[in-house]
């Protein structure tokens, strides 16, 4: 990368941590540090809400999500305005006159401490770990691109988010996520132009090559289970998921408890839903106008530029053949694109399109025959999807916007870790150090704790993002644990909605719930993972219900028998 | 450590410090209208509320901190003009309605 690019990633950095320390300045008290006083404005909320959902791995894989597989991703999205609108009226009112700190604290007022604990233990474990996979998707993208050791990847995104985190509590959180959110916003609106400048073709007719091969597919209406993706598993799956993650996950509902009124508080979370679903579909755009500009520039044979490298080391020969057929098949491709292009009418222009599909398949062939070579020599997943946008950027950017990009990808990054941290943070000290070991101390004890819980979570995530990078799979294996329960914590938030709903059945009805998505993810695979969270929060709710009655039913029987035998 | 959930002191306060239940609230606020010191009827702080005032533990003094608290409260939201709940619903859905359409006829005009 260019100096100056270097130079506008280094300025970044030292803006964002300078900028963060200041706001130390006005936390003094254990309610600014953790709440910023309750009295932060709606629209700086729903900004960080947004900066904290939109992770590095929206940045490069979302985009290289939409490069290799088109739009459809977008549907994932489709049941979160209405799980906005519904946690507005719901869950949100009912935390903020709670006036608690954390979501699980409200539980305990509730159920009681052991529904409090059991929920806060599994967001600390689950959390913990997620944030770890935050900074080792990037870590392990600037250690491929840039050849760095992995440690100093890990480094760049943790250490600089740790230390304004730790200063500046949620006041730094909030505030440097608004001015993250424009970084990334920036560097998006600067790759879009860079294409469409240096795209051979116009925008109409570079949209009808990608259509030809499926990327500009949206809907997809079927109903499987079976299918990741669909309107359907997006309006209902996605609703669940999304109420679980906003109306029970610290992470976010710590944001707009720092709201300065329930009235901000909802309407910070409706930015969320007005964005989320246009801005989804422009990153998954930018991805497919990145493939149909691969069309008249040739694309590399591997992304990853360190499988790329091992590949040319241990099997040059191998892969100077591939490499050869990969050119003269991308010169067919790029001629057969160019014949749809210039097309004279429909008929001619069907045909080209046919003739183009043809040789894009015998191009990803090759690719796939590539692929299958890296997996061999080093033994690491082929996928190479988080590879395409940085390779694009790095080498087709002007001087500068590279730099920029980068800082965009540091900005998510740090801007999702940071509230991880601080909510991590917040649910060690109020659920678990305040509540069981120091129920009474000064603010300033309460506040060092704070700071050393934040630095505790930032290493323990740098460390799981080291180990998470090395093990491959443990991405996914953390996605899935989290998806065993997140709809099951949110029935217990639904469960305390209904009157009837006891203490026995918030804790039954939680492990009934992990133990039914445990079963459906062993016994029926092809379920798709959006579906369990609807799962989770159903039994939940309807064991809950169950054992709460037959347990008032149970004390009322056994009234009247005591009753009758006293008779 | 007792199992049963009392609610902890106030952040900020003195350890010995306790949270007036809503009852003892509720209390201190009607002797307040008796005393006829209150102008405004039925402002009874409960623990939905969103005022920031932090109530003291005798009755009286708890009334006038409410009353001193209002206006300061109201005073800190007026800046921050919040758009109605419902406007913005109403918002966000013709957004939403707009996108889909979009993509809508994205896709109907590409997708082969």
């Amino acid at each position: 990368m260019h100096p100056i690019s270097w130079i506008v990633v280094g300025a970044y950095l030292i803006y964002v941590v300078v900028d963060g320390i200041r706001r130390s300045r006005g936390t003094q008290r254990i309610e600014g540090y953790f709440l910023a006083g309750r009295a932060l404005p709606w629209w700086a909320v729903g900004l960080s809400v947004m900066a904290t959902q939109l992770s590095a791995i929206t940045l490069i894989g979302t985009t290289g999500q939409g490069a290799t597989d088109g739009l459809r991703f977008v549907q994932f999205y489709f049941g979160l305005p209405l799980a906005m609108a519904l946690l507005g009226v719901t869950l949100v009112p009912l935390l903020r006159g709670a006036k608690v700190y954390t979501a699980y604290e409200y539980l305990e007022q509730r159920f009681g401490p052991r529904t409090r604990a059991l929920t806060a233990f599994l967001f600390l474990g689950s959390r913990g770990l997620a944030a770890g996979t935050i900074i080792a998707a990037p870590g392990v993208v600037f250690s491929a691109v840039f050849g760095w050791p992995l440690a100093w990847s890990v480094a760049l995104v943790g250490v600089p988010t740790v230390l304004y985190t730790m200063a500046g509590g949620i006041q730094a959180v909030t505030w440097t996520d608004v001015k993250q959110m424009f970084v990334i916003v920036a560097a998006l609106v600067a790759v879009v132009a860079a294409i469409l400048v240096q795209m051979p073709v116009s925008p109409g007719d570079a949209l009808q090559i990608a259509g030809a091969t499926g990327r500009l597919q949206v809907f997809d209406f079927s109903f499987s289970f079976s299918e990741k993706y669909t309107f359907w598993s997006g309006l209902f799956g996605g609703t669940v998921l999304m109420m679980s993650y906003f109306g029970a996950d610290q992470s976010q509902v710590q944001r707009y408890l720092a709201a300065r009124s329930v009235g901000a508080a909802k309407t910070s979370l409706l930015v969320s839903a007005y964005w989320k679903i246009p801005l989804q579909a422009c990153v998954l755009l930018l991805g497919v106008l990145i493939f149909a500009f691969h069309q008249f520039q040739r694309p590399p044979l591997l992304f990853n530029p360190a499988h790329e490298r091992a590949v040319q080391e241990v099997r040059a020969d191998d892969y100077e053949a591939l490499q050869q057929r990969y050119d003269e098949a991308f010169a067919l491709r790029e001629a057969a694109a160019m014949r749809a292009v210039e097309a004279p009418n429909e008929a001619a222009a069907a045909q080209a399109l046919d003739a183009f599909r043809i040789r894009e398949a015998a191009m990803q062939e090759i690719r796939g025959e590539a692929l299958a070579m890296a997996q061999d020599v080093t033994g690491e997943r082929p996928e190479d999807v988080n590879y395409v946008v940085p390779r694009f950027v790095l080498h087709n950017l002007p001087v500068g916007f590279a730099g920029l990009f980068v800082a965009a990808i540091l900005a998510a990054a740090m801007s999702s870790v940071s509230s991880e941290l601080n909510s991590l943070s917040t649910t060690t000290v109020v659920d678990f150090y305040r509540r069981w070991f120091r129920p009474e101390a000064e603010d300033a004890h309460y506040l060092a704790v704070s700071k050393a819980a934040t630095a505790f979570w930032g290493l323990f995530a740098c460390g799981v993002a080291v180990y998470a990078a090395n093990l491959g799979s443990l991405i996914e294996v953390v996605n899935r644990f989290g998806s065993f329960f997140y709809g099951s914590i949110l029935g217990v938030f639904l469960l305390a909605m209904i009157s009837s709903a006891r203490a026995a059945g918030a804790v039954v009805g939680l492990l009934a719930g992990m133990a039914a998505v445990a079963l459906v993810s062993v016994l029926a695979p092809e379920v798709e993972f959006l579906w369990h969270n609807v799962i989770g929060a159903g039994v939940v709710v309807a064991v809950g219900v169950a054992t709460s009655w037959s347990g008032t039913g149970g004390r009322r029987a056994a009234s009247l028998l005591r009753r009758a035998a006293s008779d | 450590m007792d199992d049963k959930y009392r609610p902890l002191p106030e952040w900020g306060q003195p350890p010995n410090f306790r949270r007036p239940s809503q009852e003892q609230t509720r209390i201190a606020v009607n002797e307040t209208h008796m005393d006829g010191r209150h102008a405004k009827q039925g402002t009874t702080p409960t623990a939905a509320s969103d005022a920031e005032a932090a109530p003291p533990a005798e009755p009286d003094a708890l009334a006038t901190a409410w009353s001193n608290a209002q206006p300061v409260q109201d005073a800190r939201r007026a800046p921050s003009a919040e758009p109605a709940f419902g406007r913005v619903l109403v918002q966000v859905l013709l957004v939403q309605l707009v996108a889909l359409g979009l993509l809508w006829a994205l896709q109907a005009a590409y997708h082969r």
